[in-house]
């Protein structure tokens, strides 16, 4: 069989290859599109942290008894005299992914960034094959390793599997104030994934594992695409004016002045004036 | 043809470079040709340890700035409050973002992700997020005034060699209060300032970026051009910075206090009076 190639066609698709090879330095088709501006659903203030369930008591908690008992006295003294005003500290992990103001994912292949508009929150979560580092510096939002999967198996990722570990605190699921452990020790587990028939719907399930929980907790919090969106920035310093003065937390009055924020609230301690009246 | 000699079908030359170019559009389509963009991964620290505007004068009155009369006078009695311990005139003392240009000075680690269609610029200090649209669009009719500034951006191939190696950025849309550093050089109230910038890697130094920083304001008589600089860091750690975790600067209304180790208010200079506790149904506690 003869079989004749126009040799100069063949090299210059051979370079023509090469050239795409080169430009492929990382093939955001492999990666599912997560532009654009995702916006939580059913994210307002109160939002409760599982959104299939009605929020404080009625989330079901999986709480072990002393956190029960936590739970229970900060619902009390809600119910008694109002909730104190929450300082500019950001929510942290998981109860970030509430996602009160709008998100911006960007994707590369080292790394994922969670961009959130509350509290100017910011998640790197490394997908670049990296170990647990021996000692990580507790942070709100933890630290995050994710593996992109391929769950279909028709050669494009579709779901990034994320752990993130070292979180500090105080932190709580949501603003009724379902309590983590004060040792810090959460582990959260995500699966991040666009929904199967709406490409504009993105699924987060996040199992919390937690010692002031009997089980790990899995809730699943979605969110909605915004394709032309418009970035508002949001600086809670300059609107929420609490200010944490010895164990107690203060507002100031739009006239400047510091106010109580619950009934019979001491003033600060003043013993560091001396010509205090 | 003779029969019996089989002879396949060979593609035409035409038709394998049509197929190759079909598929180099295809990529073109589907990847991000970060080959094109200068690599900017990692993390960025300031290469200038002190942090006034200008890296190359001191700071202060020797920044030289090219004040206008007016806002020379708002300079002059800024530096006075700051040597008496008020630190009224820097808004970062109640965690407001830096703002531009000032979130350039970077004093904490940056860190730049490239895509095509937007370079982000994130500052950990006070949270400075910013995007920079490289994606053609034209200034919106309206910008919602913002710290940060709404920046659109262009690259550009200065060499010649089919690479970028230039990001130039105008930024506008601003709101205040901003100062350019902490002595409280003043930026007009009007917030009518545009920034632009050419970032780029220098020439010998792949870990080195220099950001080529122009402010036009109606504070100043003239633009005003400073070059500042960043080491590379390729093996980062990110730690969370929070203002308002640690702050130690209390505001209220007009004054501005300590808060001291133990927690408590402390003034800021001497014979400060304590704040006005109107709003308290008791008098405030004696020492314990």
């Amino acid at each position: 069989m003869v079989e004749r190639y126009p040799i100069g066609a063949v090299a210059l698709a051979a370079a023509l290859a090469a050239t795409i090879a080169g430009a492929r330095a990382w093939d955001e088709a492999k990666y599912p599109d997560l532009k654009g501006q995702w916006l939580g659903v059913g994210a307002g203030p109160d939002a409760a942290w599982d959104p299939e369930r009605p929020a404080g008591r009625g989330q079901l908690a999986p709480l072990t008894p002393e956190y029960q008992a936590l739970l229970e006295a900060t619902l009390a003294r809600a119910a008694a005299g109002g909730r104190p005003p929450e300082p500019c500290i950001p929510p942290g992990m998981p109860r970030s992914m509430i996602v009160y103001q709008p998100m911006e994912i960007i994707v590369t292949p080292p790394i994922t960034y969670m961009v959130l508009g509350h509290m100017a929150e910011f998640r790197r979560i490394f997908t670049d094959g990296r170990k647990w580092s021996a000692a990580i510096e507790p942070a709100h939002a933890g630290f995050s390793t994710g593996a992109w999967e391929d769950t279909d198996g028709d050669g494009r990722y579709d779901t990034l599997a994320v752990e993130t570990r070292g979180m500090k605190g105080p932190r709580t699921f949501d603003s009724s104030g379902i309590p983590l452990h004060r040792d810090n020790q959460t582990v959260v587990k995500e699966r991040i994934s666009l929904d199967r028939t709406d490409a504009n719907l993105l699924h987060d399930e996040i199992t919390t594992i937690d010692n002031a929980l009997t089980r790990p907790w899995t809730v699943t919090r979605s969110y909605r695409r915004e394709r032309n969106a418009e970035w508002t920035e949001l600086v809670c310093p300059e609107s929420n004016r609490t200010v944490a003065i010895g164990t107690e937390t203060y507002a100031v009055s739009a006239d400047g002045y510091l106010t109580p924020t619950r009934q019979r609230q001491p003033p600060p301690d003043l013993r560091h004036f001396p010509n205090r009246k | 043809m003779k029969p019996g000699r089989p002879v396949r079908r060979v593609p035409r030359a035409s038709s394998i470079i049509a197929f190759a170019a079909v598929l180099l559009a295809m990529s073109r389509v589907d990847a991000f040709d970060e080959t094109k963009y200068p690599e900017l991964n990692g993390q960025w620290v300031r290469a200038h340890p002190r942090s006034q505007w200008d890296p190359s004068k001191p700071r202060g009155l020797r920044q030289q700035a090219p004040l206008t009369a007016e806002y020379q006078a708002i300079f002059e009695a800024n530096l006075k409050a700051l040597h008496s311990g008020n630190l009224g005139a820097d808004p970062q003392a109640y965690c407001l973002p830096s703002g531009m240009p000032r979130m350039m000075i970077a004093y904490e680690p940056m860190e730049i992700i490239v895509t095509a269609e937007t370079t982000y610029i994130r500052v950990d200090h006070l949270n400075d997020f910013r995007r920079i649209f490289t994606d053609g669009r034209a200034w919106p009719v309206q910008v919602k005034p913002s710290f940060d500034g709404y920046s659109i951006g262009r690259w550009i191939d200065e060499d010649g060699d089919g690479r970028f190696d230039v990001l130039e950025v105008e930024t506008r849309g601003f709101k205040g209060p901003r100062t350019l550093d902490a002595d409280g050089l003043p930026l007009h109230r009007d917030n009518r300032t545009v920034v632009k910038e050419r970032i780029y890697l220098d020439k010998a130094n792949r870990d080195l970026l220099h950001d080529e920083i122009t402010t036009i304001d109606h504070a100043y008589t003239r633009p005003w051009t400073v070059t500042r600089d960043y080491n590379r860091e390729r093996n980062p750690l990110w730690p969370e910075y929070l203002c308002t975790e640690n702050n130690s600067h209390i505001s209220i209304g007009r004054e501005f206090y300590f808060r001291g180790g133990d927690g408590e208010l402390m003034p800021a200079y001497k014979d400060q009076p304590p704040p006005d506790l109107r709003y308290f149904e008791q008098p405030a506690k004696e020492e314990r």
